[in-house]
């Protein structure tokens, strides 16, 4: 694999320029109680960026990235972040974020790449990440020793193909993994390899063993709906966001709740709402009560905001490749973030909306996801 | 071909920077529906005719070579195998619309995806020799890898190609493909064309009501992902893992169509079609939205110069795509072929997008 480890060797030779520090002039610190939002991002040349900022649109920090980055996992206490390399990327770069700066920098084993998520245990000791161990076309969980300079100590089977997101119930001892389903190789990186055969699922896997406590599948009329992404609610609760891989135009479920040992319940769209969303969700958040749910379909150019336990819909809003999605501070807020530069704020049963006025946030294209961190 | 322009063509490409401001709204919708109906008419129409009949006879070479199986007969079938292969270069690149529908696509050509897995499909289906799975209902639910063009490949160029036996059943399997490929490619062809809910008036008639398209710029964004994903699918795949960095990391054996020996003409063929979907095909095409409505007045000038250095250097090049990337005299003409559609899909993927109105972001073209 000496394609892969070119690679490596240059992501880290880049990251040393991140470790450097900020490179804002005078970096705004995070405040204790405050919460910071991060996210990757494109700048205006082309190049990628990590960010934190606040609801208000100050930046706490802007550190350079050798490729894109995806996603994060947000120790329990939120000081500390680690941003995923994008798929198939293989670095992950670990953040403080309460003085904005990048602590350091890990990889894969060259044999595995990131799938973009990860989550951490609830004493902050172990980082879970989704990868691929694509010669064996099967997913696995890394596992890597927070406290021990993100060494590698194993890793579990997802029991599925292209894991993607991961997260852990409130139990601390449940990963709740989405099994996108779609097999690639980093040799054809964006190619992907098993659409008609695609078996996607949600499964329970046992943090300290990994044993597989539960696996939740769709129809199999539905098995080209790739799970991709989910949220942890109230009492056990998880809710997916899903993207079809079958003929554009067929009306295709693309959000579900689960929760025990019960059948996934499909959420029923409205037919507008349904044909806005493309088929395609990009992210989903609990907001802070965990009674309404955000699911962006940044195909779509919308976001859309539903109730958790009943599944009603309650509101779209219009973010234009709007991805990004996170809970604000109040109950039933939101903050939504375009790949077209900007943040917007919203209240999801009204449907208001407002877009965050700050030049920083405007100028940025915000990448896929947005994580709340900070502590307090 | 002049180095002197096509470093010029490359290095302009490359420097493109970041794209322009989009021109919300500045491309009515008259012009967008005007375009996509002539695409539909001239290009995607007589290309998925041409598909048609190029399977037609196929099936009917190979029908007949089973019939009575003699060596110029099977040269016929191989020839006829070339013909339909060309057909197929020529909509690779077309993705939406009925080729979506009943996984078509997938099972008229699964490539890449197959990596290695035709053989298998195929050797297990020779070796089950169940003439009912056969039967055209269950054959075209039978493995994708085992439905279409690659396998017909690997039983007319494969290891055991040259060891027919006409009371076994490679013949039932071979006439099987070619019965399959033909009802797919007319299946397309009819569903685009035919009847009340042919695709045609779906890309005619968008409504905020309708399922595939609401605008009928989504029309125009659907023909411009085929433009990006097509030129993408070459650089991506066909080129840059084949030819590798160096010469000593060029991988024939990553080639497409390898048994039968026409990488580079399939490369040639798809940019032809790709062309032709920026140029019209004799009528309008995407390109015409660029000249008629950008703020960009060097880029059609530009797209058109790259696709014609690109297509007459592809062509330049004298051995097998396979031969060529370990030959020291012919490699420079294949990395140069790379770089080059390299920059192609950079140039659409920015300043295209840009001038035709078409919002481009993360996700549009390619998701996570």
């Amino acid at each position: 694999m000496r394609w892969m480890a070119t690679s490596r060797r240059t992501s880290l030779g880049l990251l040393a320029g991140a470790l450097a520090g900020p490179l804002l002039p005078a970096p705004l610190r995070a405040e204790a109680g405050r919460r910071v939002y991060l996210s990757a991002r494109g700048d205006m040349h082309g190049g990628f960026r990590v960010s934190g900022f606040t609801s208000c649109g100050a930046a706490v920090f802007d550190l350079p990235l050798p490729a894109r980055g995806h996603s994060f996992a947000v120790r329990p206490d939120g000081r500390i972040a680690v941003l995923f390399a994008r798929r198939p990327g293989a670095f992950a770069l670990v953040i403080d974020v309460v003085n904005g700066r990048a602590l350091g920098t890990f990889t894969t084993p060259d044999d595995r790449h990131f799938y973009g998520h990860g989550a951490f245990s609830p004493d902050g000791r172990l980082l879970y990440a989704t990868e691929n161990d694509f010669a064996a076309e099967r997913g696995v969980i890394g596992v890597y020793g927070a406290d021990r300079g993100y060494r590698r100590l194993g890793e579990l089977p997802t029991h599925g193909i292209g894991p993607h997101e991961v997260r852990l119930l409130a139990d601390g001892e449940t990963l709740a993994v989405a099994n996108g389903g779609i097999a690639t190789h980093p040799d054809l990186p964006r190619v992907k390899l098993n659409l008609p055969d695609m078996a996607p699922s949600l499964v329970y896997l046992d943090r300290r063993d990994g044993r597989l406590l539960h696996a939740v599948r769709l129809d199999p009329e539905l098995h080209q709906l790739s799970i991709r992404h989910l949220a942890i609610g109230r009492h056990g609760a998880v809710v997916v966001a899903m993207q079809y891989e079958g003929p554009a135009g067929d009306p295709v479920p693309l959000i579900a709740s689960h929760r025990g040992d019960a059948p996934l319940r499909l959420f029923k769209a409205p037919a507008g709402v349904q044909r806005a969303m493309k088929q395609y969700c990009g992210s989903i958040a609990f907001d802070r009560d965990a009674r309404v749910i955000a699911v962006s379909a940044p195909r779509g150019n919308v976001v859309t905001f539903w109730e958790a336990d009943s599944g009603r819909y309650l509101s779209a809003v219009a973010v234009p490749d709007g991805c990004g999605v996170a809970p604000a501070a109040r109950s039933g807020m939101f903050l939504a973030s375009s790949g077209r530069g900007g943040i917007t704020m919203v209240e999801a049963r009204s449907g208001w909306s407002r877009s965050v006025p700050a030049a920083f946030l405007n100028n940025a294209r915000w990448d896929n996801h947005l994580a709340p961190a900070g502590p307090g | 071909m002049p180095q002197s322009l096509l470093v010029a063509f490359v290095s302009l490409v490359l420097a493109v920077g970041p794209a322009p401001g989009f021109g919300q709204d500045r491309i009515a919708a008259d012009a967008y529906a005007r375009v996509n109906a002539a695409l539909v008419e001239n290009h995607v129409l007589p290309r998925y005719q041409r598909l048609v009949e190029a399977t037609d006879l196929f099936d009917a070479a190979a029908t007949g070579f089973c019939a009575d199986p003699k060596t110029a007969a099977l040269e016929t079938v191989r020839t006829r195998y070339h013909d339909a292969m060309d057909a197929w270069m020529g909509v690779q690149h077309l993705s939406f619309g009925p080729v979506d529908l009943f996984m078509r696509g997938y099972r008229f050509y699964f490539w890449p995806q197959a990596r290695g897995k035709i053989g298998g499909a195929v050797a297990e289906l020779l070796a089950a020799g169940d003439a009912a799975s056969l039967a055209p209902d269950r054959f075209a639910r039978t493995s994708v890898a085992a439905q279409g063009l690659p396998a017909a490949e690997y039983l007319l160029y494969g290891d055991t190609a040259a060891t027919w036996d006409r009371e076994g059943h490679r013949c039932a399997l071979l006439t099987a493909v070619s019965g399959n490929m033909r009802r797919i490619a007319a299946g397309i062809l009819a569903d685009w064309r035919d009847g009340d809910a042919a695709f045609e008036r779906t890309v005619a008639a968008p409504g905020q009501d309708k399922p595939q398209f609401r605008t009928h710029q989504e029309a125009t964004l659907a023909f411009f992902k085929d433009l990006h994903g097509g030129l993408r699918l070459v650089a991506d795949v066909k080129l840059t893992p084949v030819v590798g960095e160096t010469i000593d990391a060029a991988r024939p054996r990553a080639a497409e169509s390898r048994l039968s020996g026409r990488a580079l003409r399939n490369i040639v063929v798809n940019l032809e079609a790709l062309q032709a979907l920026y140029l019209g095909d004799g009528g309008p095409g995407l390109g015409d939205l660029v000249t008629a409505h950008g703020g960009d007045a060097k880029l059609d000038p530009l797209m058109r110069k790259a696709f014609d250095l690109t297509i007459a250097n592809a062509r330049s090049i004298e051995l097998a795509l396979t031969d060529a990337i370990e030959d020291p005299a012919e490699r420079p003409k294949a990395e140069k072929l790379k770089t080059q559609v390299v920059a192609l899909t950079q140039i659409v993927k920015t300043r295209v997008a840009a001038a035709l109105g078409l919002a481009v972001g993360f996700n549009a073209l390619d998701g996570d």
